[in-house]
């Protein structure tokens, strides 16, 4: 199955605006702006970036037909 | 380079893609169901999004100070997004009477952990297996609490790392 991306880039900017708002009235809005570029923090970079590629479709065995 | 704030707003686009893949294994229709399912998801996330992170923020920064938590590097870790954000969404279909599409969200922040759980070889079949059972039941708050959805996750994959 492909992924269907049903969210545009505009919607996806609306909703970035919309999530600095709301980190910022909880004291959270630094989170938001700091770069994933690097493996050396709690984010597991690879993994998103897998799910980006449609790994979250893929279909596994393991899972069990979960 | 993708910021945090670019893993938060992509996730909307990854629960939509597993509901439609859900919708379209499980409910035994031709895809009307699950096209309906993933038009309603799209249409509440577009006009109740500002409301959804709100209580996404707020339960984030209770969990991380009740516990303390502070990420290294300060950016939290991959499952709090499914987590905060996924659960969020699922109250908001819940308080808008689409108990189904709320089914099929929360299942979908399952299976997104169990492919997480997967990549670190400690996915637990058996464990997913109760937890759908349990929001097919509507019982998953009643039976994991708060944060306990959460946490059993979390656990599971730190225990594929080294102490230092």
């Amino acid at each position: 199955m492909e992924q269907k991306n049903i969210f545009s880039t505009d919607d996806l900017g609306k909703f970035a605006e919309a999530l600095q708002e709301s980190f910022m009235k909880v004291g959270l809005s630094d989170v938001l702006s700091k770069p994933c570029e690097t493996t050396n923090n709690h984010l597991d970079e690879e993994f998103m970036k897998k799910l980006s590629n449609g790994f979250h479709l893929d279909e596994d065995k393991a899972l069990k037909g979960i | 380079m993708s910021s945090y704030a670019d893993y938060w707003t992509q996730s909307l686009n990854y629960f939509g893609d597993v509901i439609s893949y859900l919708a379209e294994t499980y409910e035994e229709d031709d895809g009307e169901a699950a096209g309906k399912l993933l038009s309603d998801y799209r249409d509440t996330i577009l006009q109740n999004h500002s409301k959804i992170f709100d209580d996404a923020a707020t339960e984030l920064k209770f969990y991380m100070n009740f516990y303390d938590v502070r990420p290294s590097n300060g950016v939290p870790d991959e499952l709090k997004i499914f987590y905060f954000l996924g659960k969020a969404i699922g109250e908001e279909f819940e308080k808008l009477g689409l108990s189904n599409l709320q089914m099929y969200q929360l299942k979908a922040v399952q299976r997104i952990f169990n492919k997480r759980l997967a990549e670190a070889d400690v996915y637990r079949v058996d464990l997913s297996k109760r937890i759908d059972m349990a929001i097919e039941k509507g019982q998953i708050n009643s039976h994991f609490g708060r944060f306990g959805w959460y946490i059993v996750h979390r656990c599971l994959l730190n225990s594929t790392i080294q102490p230092k």
